[in-house]
């Protein structure tokens, strides 16, 4: 569905008086033809908001090995009174069913807060990549809270946003045959400037304006997933930012070592999902520290509604966050992960993004695709495609530049074993539009026999 | 299959004698065709009918039986039944393209957020008042029908329960008869709220049918709840598309305040009635109802251009978007228009007879054509008989004075409203002016620009009042500003006689100007003050923005001999038309 | 065995209820009908004890102009042979109790006017006088005095009326606003 434009300037940032940075943005010679307008939408009572959250997040603690967080009877408490879907929930989390994304598919407004002014909610409409398409409820001001978050994760390694009224702080890049472009303010952060712009060359009148753009303003943070940091790696603009975030697909290690080196700067993977925004970063493969004190995280059997043992792997599921659009008691997100408590802080561990699929080696051994992710990264994917055939032979696709093919080959024999088919492609251009590592089996646990 | 096959002349024997009856049962001086009788579902659907086994269709009053699907469905028995259900549709609800309008358009209300239901509800309401009327008034026994139709038919959508449920409140039948085995305390409820609604509004069925829609609404607010319901339900579904083909209904655009008086849930009724019985003033707010309607455009009358065109779709599926929306704008652009020039012996424009329409309840009195209204038939049935003349403005104007030409450019960028979406004030400005000079016999170049990036314009200066509004309300969404080197256009120069220029943007205009001319030398600034000379009929532009804003570069222009009129709300526009349209085109008015 | 009337006949009775039935009850020394006096010959008449004293206390100033006036519907159904062959004491409860929340959230007209609030009258003494209506099972006529049941319909109501609303409110903003610009996107998920 093509979105539509309908707000002016001044609903778009109701407190902003002076948008001429704005204009400069949007009018600049070298600029993108940007095919959107968008505004943060804050006003006085939205943007106080939206620092009480700030304070929160760094006032709250974790919860503790085996504990609750201190929040979550109240929260259930107001779930049950205000929240249609929980009317009949108990007052004891573990008492409740999970929920699952086609619950929420189905009827998004049962999970609305009662307490909320129906006429402040906004849409997102997710395409369905991963799952059924849903529709995903939320304000102005949780919308908002997402710099927030930014700023807790980059304030543990020393990092600041600055904003103010004439730079830009978030460039969101993204790179992709079409996708709405705009330049818009942050009234968080002062009228700094918030981009999102697209690297094709068709949407801009010289395909060199896009380094000259980006170089003019120089992002403090830029935001994108793996495959278009890697279109930005190669355009290579001369630009410094503070730290670089990727989302919506995992970010192999060797894919961020290079955009480190290139660009001088941290890179985080993030684990954010569209039904709660931000869970988890990671600096580190496959070690996601969870940045959220209001979300609780916990890990449930993948056939019943229990949690797994500490330390085993089992589905993310989700209590809380900051959305009163969309409240979540014990939502299933569809990833897997194990759980580990250290030093105040909670990691979510051999992260995957899909079910554990199942691989087989030629001695007839269960192969991890924690081992295989663990094993490719070093590599530069920017993305691929693991499958294991009935036959046990395995397909595989990747995309990403100077790889070299023997190594893989050789990598693949050592996981799967000698005695296993490999058929290998490497592709350098049409990236997929598939948002993960993929990693699919037509070997079921019943027709595999120790 | 066979034995369908062997059935068919006896069955289609029966249903043609009992075409006569059915008519009877409403009125014998009722006049239809006999239905088109088809023998195969094939043959069925060429005639536009699927899923059930009747359908009735407006325009041409048009019935349509598949006997295949009567005889599989086991209700060949019930001609008379059947026939008179269709002939109501006909002849009670909705009976002609304005009431199908008018129910679609309440049941829009009622059905907020999930529109895309409402020709399914519509149908439904509309067979329920038919059954009801047949059972009790007319002594047919409808109930007989259903119960056929219902045997063995699985019933899991909870809103199939509730419809059948109502028959069985009205009717007094068993619980069970027709709604099968799912009933809620809650269907309970509503159906019998839905049974005295049915039985109240069964004449006012325009004033019930936004009450049931409600009724209906938590049945159908799931997408998967509604197709399954309605895929259980398809068998009845006869009349969905009956306004398919057609002429656009008139008046549509503008929103009716009566209308949102009936948009009120019977649950809160009953509730509030039996809460404090004498005092009636308890009904729910219309106030807030009001707010759901979200009036637009001027006097906030009117229903957003998307809403409009959703909403004639549903009551004509085969309508023409673009056509539905350029009425739209020029059903809000009448009441601004100059006049039709009556200047002395100038044959200017003169209105022709061009033939004759359907007259339909709901269109203008004054627009009945007695005299061919009588030769058509002696008898006189509203919407069937009746017949409307057809006028066209003769525009040779070659003995008249010549108006200015009209270049309208307007900015078209990111910053715009699509007009498609939202109701558009330049666009709106822009159709009052257009079809005034238009009116007066002057010659229109429309120019939509958003630059950089795109633009959109007629083939030159046209008297095409069409083309003129497709242009007009086609949308870019590209680039900040109109670009002012669609000034460079030949047909300035080509075009006979002299060419006003009215740009309509907003003040990032002045950015476009400053900017370098596309044709190497100097600015667009140099572009705009040429075209300027080249129309020698003036120009202005329209520029919603702050008053002095940029003075200096609007000292520039207004050194050139452009008009500069600001506009700080985009409603002036409005007043700004109107105010152009008659400075340029009244003709009555003296100069 | 008396054999009871089909519910049918029952409505049909009551919806011919004369106008005497119908004008308004004596209230606060006010011109009208004498509610007590009416319902207390109707009792002498199906108790077959024409000279009987006062049978039951109606004190129509502590009840509702609502309540009296569907005492005086009663008074007219019962005029109904059949309440007059069998035990007649049940009438004495179902004038003291059994109206009174009733009356006040139904619409006096309506129960002789409307079809379904006649049948929810006769149900209700039909039930009261321990009797099923005609051509029926307990059963039956239990599902179908529930039904018809206005206090039972009404609880009902209460219960969805707002939750409906409330859906129907954010599923109207969600199919507005979802086609519309939301609020700044910062990262990708």
């Amino acid at each position: 569905m093509k979105l539509k434009p309908v707000l002016t300037d001044e609903e778009r940032f109701p407190l902003l008086k002076d948008q001429s940075f704005l204009k400069e943005l949007r009018q600049d010679l070298n600029g993108p033809r940007f095919n959107f307008r968008s505004g943060d939408r804050l006003t006085a009572d939205n943007l106080e908001k939206v620092k009480i959250y700030r304070q929160e997040l760094d006032k709250r603690r974790f919860w503790t090995e085996n504990s609750l967080p201190a929040w979550i009877d109240q929260y259930l408490k107001w779930c049950i009174d205000s929240v249609p879907a929980y009317k009949n929930y108990s007052e004891k989390l573990e008492e409740n069913p999970a929920i699952r994304r086609q619950n929420i598919a189905t009827a998004p407004w049962r999970f609305v807060s009662d307490e909320c002014d129906a006429e402040e909610l906004l849409v997102y409409s997710t395409s369905g990549t991963t799952g059924a398409p849903m529709d995903v409820l939320f304000d102005a001001t949780t919308q908002a809270t997402w710099i927030p978050q930014l700023e807790s994760i980059l304030a543990r390694d020393g990092i600041r946003l600055e904003g103010g009224p004439d730079r830009v702080s978030i460039c969101l890049v993204c790179s992709q045959k079409e996708t709405l472009t705009y330049a818009s303010l942050s009234t968080y952060l002062d009228g700094a400037g918030v981009l999102k712009i697209n690297l094709n060359p068709d949407e801009w009148n010289k395909p060199e304006d896009r380094s000259s753009y980006l170089e003019k303003h120089n992002p403090e943070i830029i935001t994108g997933d793996p495959l278009t940091f890697m279109t930005l790696a190669e355009l290579c603009p001369d630009i410094r930012p503070k730290a670089m975030i990727s989302s919506a697909m995992v970010l192999l290690e060797g894919t961020r070592k290079m955009l480190e080196e290139k660009f001088r700067c941290p890179v985080y993977d993030l684990y954010s999902l569209t039904e709660c925004r931000m869970i988890a970063v990671a600096k580190k493969p496959g070690i996601y520290r969870l940045v959220r004190p209001e979300l609780y995280v916990e890990i449930l059997h993948p056939d019943k509604d229990e949690t797994v043992k500490c330390g085993e792997r089992g589905e993310i599921t989700l209590t809380g966050g900051n959305n009163p659009f969309l409240a979540l008691v014990r939502y299933r997100t569809g990833d897997f992960a194990t759980l580990r408590h250290e030093n105040d802080e909670v990691y979510l561990c051999e992260l995957e993004g899909r079910q554990p699929t199942i691989f087989v080696t030629d001695e007839n051994r269960f192969l991890n695709n924690v081992d295989v992710s663990r094993a490719l990264s070093k590599f530069s994917f920017a993305a691929f495609t693991l499958h294991q055939k009935q036959d046990r032979s395995i397909d595989f696709c990747g995309w990403g530049k100077g790889i070299n093919r023997s190594e893989l080959k050789q990598t693949f024999c050592e996981l799967f074993g000698p005695g296993i088919k490999s058929s290998i492609s490497i592709r350098t251009r049409h990236f997929p539009e598939t948002k993960k590592v993929q990693y699919t089996s037509d070997i079921k646990k019943a027709d595999f026999i120790l | 299959m066979t034995d369908s096959l062997s059935q068919l002349p006896q069955v289609r024997k029966s249903w043609q004698e009992a075409w006569t009856d059915a008519i009877k049962v409403w009125n014998p001086y009722v006049l239809l065709r006999e239905p088109t009788w088809c023998e195969s579902v094939l043959s069925a659907k060429k005639e536009g009918l699927s899923g059930s086994f009747a359908m009735i269709r407006l325009i041409d009053h048009r019935i349509v039986i598949d006997f295949e699907s009567v005889i599989k469905y086991g209700v060949e028995e019930f001609a008379q039944q059947i026939l008179a259900h269709e002939i109501g549709h006909h002849v009670l609800i909705p009976a002609n393209r304005y009431d199908n309008v008018g129910l679609i358009r309440r049941m829009r209300l009622a059905l907020a957020g999930i529109e895309n239901r409402v020709p399914f509800v519509a149908n439904l309401y509309s067979d329920i008042i038919i059954n009801d009327t047949l059972q009790r008034v007319h002594g047919l026994d409808m109930a007989a029908v259903y119960a056929r139709l219902q045997q063995g038919v699985s019933i899991d959508s909870p809103l199939h329960t509730w419809y059948m449920r109502i028959y069985e409140y009205l009717w007094g039948l068993k619980r069970g008869l027709l709604s099968g085995k799912n009933q809620t305390p809650a269907i309970d409820a509503d159906a019998s709220l839905a049974a005295s609604l049915i039985r109240s509004y069964a004449r006012e069925w325009l004033d019930g049918a936004g009450r049931f829609a409600l009724l209906a609404y938590p049945y159908l607010i799931e997408d998967a709840q509604y197709q399954k319901a309605r895929n259980e339900l398809i068998r009845h579904l006869d009349s969905e598309k009956s306004g398919e083909g057609g002429e656009i209904a008139g008046g549509m655009a503008e929103i009716d305040d009566s209308i949102a008086d009936s948009i009120v849930d019977p649950r809160s009724e009953a509730l509030s009635e039996a809460e404090d019985e004498k005092d009636q003033a308890k009904k729910p707010s219309i106030s807030k109802q009001k707010s759901i309607q979200g009036g637009t455009g001027p006097k906030q009358r009117y229903q957003q251009p998307g809403v409009y065109i959703d909403m004639m779709r549903q009551a004509n599926p085969s309508a023409d978007d673009n056509l539905l929306l350029i009425r739209y704008y020029k059903e809000i652009a009448q009441p601004y228009l100059v006049p039709f020039p009556v200047e002395e012996s100038s044959p200017l424009a003169e209105v022709l007879p061009e033939g004759t329409d359907l007259w339909e309840p709901g269109d203008p009195i004054e627009e009945l054509d007695w005299f061919e209204t009588a030769v058509t038939s002696p008898v006189i049935v509203p919407g069937i008989t009746t017949r409307s003349r057809v006028y066209s403005p003769d525009t040779d104007s070659s003995t008249s004075p010549n108006p200015y030409n009209l270049y309208v450019g307007i900015d078209c960028s990111g910053s715009m409203n699509n007009p498609r979406h939202n109701f558009s004030w330049p666009i709106c400005a822009g159709t009052i002016v257009s079809l005034s000079a238009l009116r007066a016999g002057a010659k229109v170049m429309a120019c939509l620009s958003g630059e950089p990036g795109s633009f959109l314009e007629t083939d030159g200066f046209i008297k095409a009042e069409k083309d003129v509004l497709k242009v007009l309300t086609s949308y870019l969404g590209t680039g900040y500003a109109y670009g002012i080197p669609r000034l460079l256009t030949e047909h300035i120069d080509r075009v006979k006689g002299k060419t006003h220029l009215l740009i309509v943007s907003d003040d990032d205009i002045f950015s476009m100007l400053q900017a370098k001319s596309p044709t190497g030398k100097g600015t667009n600034f140099d572009i705009a003050q040429q075209a300027l000379i080249r129309g020698d009929g003036g120009g202005t532009f329209v520029l919603h923005s702050r008053r002095n804003w940029r003075p200096k570069e609007v000292g520039v222009l207004k050194n050139m001999g452009w008009n500069i009129h600001f506009v700080t709300d985009e409603k002036e526009m409005l007043a700004f038309a109107k105010a152009f349209a008659c400075q340029f085109y009244d003709k009555n008015r003296k100069r | 065995m008396t054999k009871a009337p089909a519910i049918s006949e029952l409505i049909h009775h009551i919806k011919l209820c004369p106008l005497e039935f119908l004008n308004t009850p004596q209230k606060n020394g006010k011109n009208g009908v004498n509610t007590e006096a009416l319902v207390n010959d109707i009792i002498r008449l199906i108790a077959h004890e024409p000279t009987a004293a006062r049978q039951i206390e109606i004190q129509s100033k502590k009840l509702s102009r609502e309540e009296l006036s569907l005492m005086q519907i009663c008074c007219w159904t019962l005029t109904h042979p059949f309440f007059a062959e069998i035990d007649h004491r049940w009438v004495f409860d179902f004038f003291k109790e059994k109206l009174t929340d009733i009356a006040s959230i139904v619409k006096t007209a309506d129960w002789v006017a409307d079809e379904e609030r006649a049948e929810e009258l006769a149900r209700l003494i039909m039930q009261c006088c321990g009797y099923v209506p005609g051509g029926e099972t307990r059963e039956q006529a239990l599902d179908r005095f529930d039904s018809v049941n206005t206090i039972k319909r009404l609880k009902v109501l209460e219960e969805s009326k707002a939750a409906i609303e409330r859906a129907r409110e954010i599923r109207r903003q969600m199919e507005e606003k979802r086609a519309r610009e939301a609020a700044n996107v910062y990262g990708r998920e």
